[in-house]
Parts: structure tokens; sequence; C-alpha cells
């Protein structure tokens, strides 16, 4: 039996969209946050919904369960029946849940990213049949590292941009290591994740979508970072494919795997230009030239302009300064995630990293179209 | 947008208005929109304001302008009213004669640049009337000048801006204090000093309606801002390292420490002296600014100035001359 956390994420969902592609007959049980087995039901439904495109219900995947927990509390909030279950049946953990929210205080990133994992490690370590369990982490447990950033590679000193969450995946990491020899465990260090390549959708809009789109409408003059920095992102369905390839038939205890986009990440400067050539075909004043790739500025400059706004109190321009305060001095510590691992196991060249000029205008404009979620008629889920 | 005619703004006469009040004196009378701690911050410290029609300025301004450069009034080819505020390029009613309610109509025509060429006796001027440039009307005028005197091989131009705002209107336009405005340039053939080299102007029409679109126009006045310095000075001879002052339109302090780091030139080298005790003069700050800098020694003859301005509306100017 498959246990599964985070399932509703953006990650997780596409992670259900490939077990229910190809594994519908193998068991699985997928903890859910719900308050009571109503709710349950309903995320389960919708989630379910998402991952099939709307061609599968529950009752079409009979092997498949959701279980209501928290992942917070020390016994999941399961009953001592479920946890028996879980730990007389299960095989094989992916744990993906985790706060993503790049605004979140380091306590409460904790709770999730830190705690939560050790409980879930903990269910593990009782589970007699376990051969495999795959922590989902982030490239970004790097924090403000620059250069080469090999998949080896863990401590370091040089902090974090988004402290909640880059430092409680770095923290989690580090206690994930500490279970290596007591759990058959790899790790999978997941890039940005943008959206996904198939249809464009986004799951969850997080800081930088919602920079995209105070961009799209114009309100987002300028743009801490290096020009020539990359940013490595990649899309959801291309990343969840990997970790279950890597999972499924190459898994390999005690590896860490970056599926990054490595060398072929865009700069900074590549990236804006593209987001502004695709709004410009989606957006008259785009088009016309009427808003402007935003400019590229220095640290000072820009906290130079964030103190202006918050001198004229501008609410609306504060929420784009915010937004960007919770993770674009990223932009400012370049870095290469290299993934020699995932490309030697997977017998993966640099030529099958999807190009971010083909997929990521595909992101964009479903943003667009549903008006960055908003849209009422946006009923895909 | 070069010529081998060789223009120059050879002399400027600016007026202050006499009712000067400080940030706080303006927000307990109700015209600020922000707090008086922000615009201070801001660096702004007064607002000043005329104390009769703008009519009347513009006449005081044309009649000091020409004595002290020395001109006839005769002489003048050319007489341009830039005003901001286009209301300003009216002649109040109370200034015409007792009209009948059949002929209140008329009272459309009485514009400034007219009464004014009348009572100096500009009597060969051509006038022009400027009216929808907002504050970078003034610019525009010296540009506009420029190439009606090559066209029709004239020698002397000037161009004034001369507005007041409305007795309701508030003093704060997009985190600026706003002050009345007073200024008048002569533009000359074969002037030995601030000679025009480049001018160039973005309009982005988008921007007419400021109120709605203030927060996109804030975005898109910083890159825009550095777009259009880039292609002015693609159109002169000089670089940004050559420039030796840049001669500000007085918008906020922290707004030009911003725009000078985006475009990369040292804000010690932007001239920000007038901000606080002047206010952004509508259209006159930039030749108020090159008048006080070439008063004070603060530019060597013939060093290379870039003037930057923006109007509501939304219209970027820049023009580079030799000192």
């Amino acid at each position: 039996m498959l246990f599964m956390t985070g399932v509703t994420g953006a990650l997780g969902v596409e992670l259900l969209r490939i077990l229910i592609r190809d594994h519908r007959d193998r068991p699985a049980r997928f903890l859910i946050r719900a308050k009571d087995e109503g709710r349950l039901a309903e995320r389960w439904r919708k989630i379910v919904a998402i991952a099939s495109d709307g061609k599968a219900t529950p009752a079409d995947l009979p092997f498949f369960a959701p279980l209501a927990g928290d992942i917070t509390s020390r016994d999941l909030r399961i009953s001592t029946a479920d946890r028996a279950m879980l730990v007389a049946g299960v095989e094989e953990i992916i744990h993906s849940a985790a706060t993503v929210d790049f605004d979140e205080p380091l306590d409460s990133c904790r709770l999730i990213n830190v705690e939560g994992a050790r409980h879930i490690f903990d269910l593990a370590l009782e589970c007699r049949n376990l051969t495999k369990f795959g922590h989902i982490s982030t490239l970004y447990v790097a924090g403000k590292r620059t250069g080469i950033v090999d998949e080896a590679d863990l401590l370091h000193n040089h902090g974090f941009v988004t402290n909640g969450y880059e430092q409680s995946k770095y923290e989690a990491e580090i206690l994930a290591r500490g279970y290596f020899d007591r759990l058959p465990m790899a790790i999978y260090r997941m890039s940005l994740l943008m959206g996904c390549a198939r249809d464009g959708y986004v799951h969850d809009h997080g800081a930088v979508q919602r920079y995209l789109k105070f961009m799209f409408k114009g309100i987002a003059p300028c743009f801490p970072g290096l020009p020539d920095c990359p940013l490595d992102f990649l899309p959801h369905d291309y990343s969840a494919e990997l970790v279950m390839r890597l999972f499924d038939d190459k898994f390999r205890r005690g590896e860490t795997y970056q599926i990054s986009a490595a060398r072929r990440a865009p700069t900074a400067s590549q990236w804006l230009d593209l987001t502004a050539d695709t709004f410009a075909r989606h957006s008259t004043p785009w088009a016309r030239g009427y808003y402007n790739v935003p400019d590229i500025v220095s640290w000072d400059t820009y906290q130079l302009y964030k103190r202006t706004l918050y001198t004229i109190e501008n609410l609306e321009l504060m929420k784009v300064i915010h937004t960007m305060d919770s993770c674009f001095e990223e932009l400012f510590c370049p870095k290469l995630f290299t993934r020699t691992n995932v490309d030697i196991t997977l017998d993966l060249g640099e030529e099958t990293i999807p190009d971010y000029r083909e997929y990521y205008p595909r992101i964009l404009e479903h943003c667009i179209e549903t008006r960055w979620g908003l849209a009422p008629q946006f009923a895909k889920a | 947008m070069t010529s081998t005619e060789t223009f120059g703004i050879s002399d400027i006469h600016y007026m202050l208005p006499p009712l000067r009040y400080s940030v706080r004196e303006l927000h307990a009378a109700g015209m600020l929109l922000s707090e008086p701690e922000a615009m201070e911050e801001l660096g702004f410290e007064y607002g000043l304001i005329w104390d009769r029609p703008t009519v009347d300025v513009a006449t005081d301004l044309v009649a000091g302008l020409l004595k002290t450069a020395g001109i006839e009034p005769r002489d003048v080819d050319i007489f341009i009213n830039a005003s901001a505020i286009p209301a300003n390029a009216l002649v109040p009613p109370s200034q015409s004669a007792p009209t009948t309610p059949e002929n209140r109509h008329l009272q459309q025509f009485m514009n400034t640049s007219a009464k004014v060429q009348d009572e100096i006796g500009l009597v060969n001027a051509q006038v022009i009337g400027m009216s929808e440039m907002s504050c970078s009307s003034l610019m525009a005028a010296v540009w506009t000048a420029r190439a009606l005197m090559i066209q029709g091989n004239l020698d002397i131009a000037v161009c004034i801006n001369v507005d007041k705002f409305g007795e309701d209107c508030k003093r704060e336009v997009v985190y600026n204090i706003v002050s009345d405005s007073a200024c008048g340039v002569v533009v000359r053939r074969d002037a030995s000093c601030n000679r025009i080299v480049a001018y160039d102007t973005m309009t982005r029409g988008y921007f007419w309606d400021s109120d709605r679109r203030q927060n996109e126009m804030l975005a898109s006045y910083f890159t825009t801002g550095s777009r259009i310095v880039q292609r002015t000075l693609k159109k002169s001879k000089y670089k940004l390292d050559d420039i030796r002052m840049l001669v500000p339109h007085n918008v906020s302090k922290r707004s030009w420490q911003i725009l000078s780091d985006l475009i990369g030139y040292p804000v010690e080298r932007v001239y920000l002296g007038n901000i606080g005790a002047i206010g952004h003069s509508i259209a006159a700050d930039n030749f108020i600014n090159l008048k006080d800098i070439r008063d004070r020694n603060l530019i060597e003859a013939g060093a290379p100035m870039l003037m930057y301005t923006f109007g509501l509306g939304a219209h970027w100017g820049c023009m580079v001359l030799e000192a």
C-alpha cells in the first residue's frame, strides 16, 4: 500500500494524476486535512476531479481512499485503528505535505514542514513492510548560497531568502537525513513550480504568480535582482513525472535528487522579457507599450522604492512590494542546481529538460484566462 | 531631431508666487491628501500660490523677460504660451467688457496668449497656445519654437508657462506638492549658451485618466523615464557619463533618487536645490532650475546637461543641452 501526504497540493495533485493514469489498482491512502468525513469526501471528490480532468470520481478508484488527518499532530489525528492499518499495510510513503507559503512565519512553517515531517518519519519507523519513503523537498534549501549547488550539498550558513519556508524545509532535510540509517528514504528536491506544461494549469497561485498578476495589471514597476541571475523553475507535471519515475522505477535509498532546470533555467531578464512578450499578446496596454518590462534594480534602489511606497501609504503598490519581499531576494543569489543524480539514474540529457520558452507562456495564458484563478467560469475542479 | 543650425535658450526669467505656505500649513488648510510628514520625507517644504490671475502674471513675466534679455517686443518672431492647465489659457470673464447672455460664448475665445501679445506689443510674433501637455508643456514649447524657427528662418522665440491651480484644488498631485508657476525663456538662433542638442518625448495616452490609472502610471513613470533618457541620449552625441548635470522637474527628491539609480546617474549631480523651497511648479521647474544652476555657477560653459520632465496624461520629455 502507498501512503501519501500532500495530495491536495500543487505537486500532490500531479502525483495523483499519474497514479490515476498508471496505477489505479495500486492500493493507496491519502492523508487529507478535513474536519469531518463529509468535508473529507468533498475534498477528495474535488481533487480526484482535478487530477483526472473531471473524468473520474472516487467511485472509479476503489483502491484509493482518503484518510482524514493532520501531520502537525504527533498522532496525525487518525484513529488507533487507522494507524494500525497503516503500520501493517504501508509499503511505500510519499511525504509531499508542506506549507509553501513564502509569507508564512518560521514558527508555523516549522510546525508543518519540520514537525509534520517528523511525525510521518516516526510513523514510517513503525511500518513493518516499508520499502520506500520519498521525502519531497525543495532546491531552495540552498537559501542564499551562490554558485554550484550539488545534490549532495545541504549544510550551509548563508541564511535564507524566505526565512519561514526555506529554512523550515532545510531543517526538515537535516531531520530526514537523520533518519537515513533507519528508513529506506530518498529526497526529491523540487524546483520553483510554475504551473503545468500540459495545459498551463496552476493549482495554487503563490508569490511568483501573484507578482505576475501585478505585472500584468501594470503595477509592478521594478524588480529586485541581478539581470543574469538564473531563476530555476519547472512545470509541476514534468516534475511529478520525474518524482514518480525515480520513486517507482529507480528508487535508491539515501539519495538526494534535484529535479531542476539546471542550465536551462532562464535568467531574470529573460524570464521578464518572455513574460512581457506573452502579456503583449493578451493585453492592449502591454501591446501598445503603456506598460513596460519592470526594470531590474539593485537592492538599494528596491529598498528606496519600498520605503517611498510605505511613506505614501499606497496600499495597492505595498501589496506588490510585500509579494516581492517574500521571495525575490533569491535573484541576488545566482546559483546552478546540478541534477547529475537525476540524469544518470533516469538516463536523461539536458535536452529533455522542458524549454521554458515553450511551456511558460501557456502557464501565463492560463493565469490570464482564469484571472489568476478568480474567473467564475473557471470550473476545472 | 538634430539640425546643423544652432539654437539655444539665451535668457530665462521666472517669478515666484507671493503666497507661501509650509507643508503643514497646506495640510491644516485641507490642501493635501497625504500626511505632512510624508511630504516632508519626500523632500517638500513649501507650496507657492499666485494671488492674481495668470494672464496678469503672464504679462508681467513676458515684460520682465524681454527687459532682461534686452529684446524689443517687435523683434519677437514667435510667442508660445504653454499652459499645463487649459483653463489658464483663458482670460477670466471678469476682465472682459460687460457682455450680453447672447454673446457669452465669445468668452471661450479670450485667450491669454493674444492678450499678452497685445499688452506687450509682440506685434510681429506668430502666437501659439499649447495647453494639453501638462507639466511637460514648456519643454515641448521650446522644441516646437526651435522647429518653427528652423522652418521659418526666424531668430527669436519667447515661450512661457504660467499656471495657477484652481481655488478648490488640492496642492498635492501624485504625492508631490504643486506650486503655481511663472517662467519664460527666450530661444535664439546662434545662442551662445544652453544650446539645444536633442529632444525626445513619449506620450502614453492610456494614462489620460490619471485618477483611475494612477498606480499604473506610477509604475510606468520610472520604467518609461529610463527609456526616454536612453532614447534622447541616443539622439545626441553624448553618453550618460558625459552629462555633467541633470536638470529635473521638481517632483519628490525620493523619486529622483530612484530614477537616478535606475538610469545609472549619480543623484549628487541632479539639481535638487529647489524642490523643498519651491515645490513642483508645474511646467516651469526645469527652466527655473536651469537659471539657478547658471546663476550659481554650478556648471561650466558648454558642458552637457540633461533635462527631464513628465506631464500627466501622460507625457515624458527629455532634452539635452550644452550649457
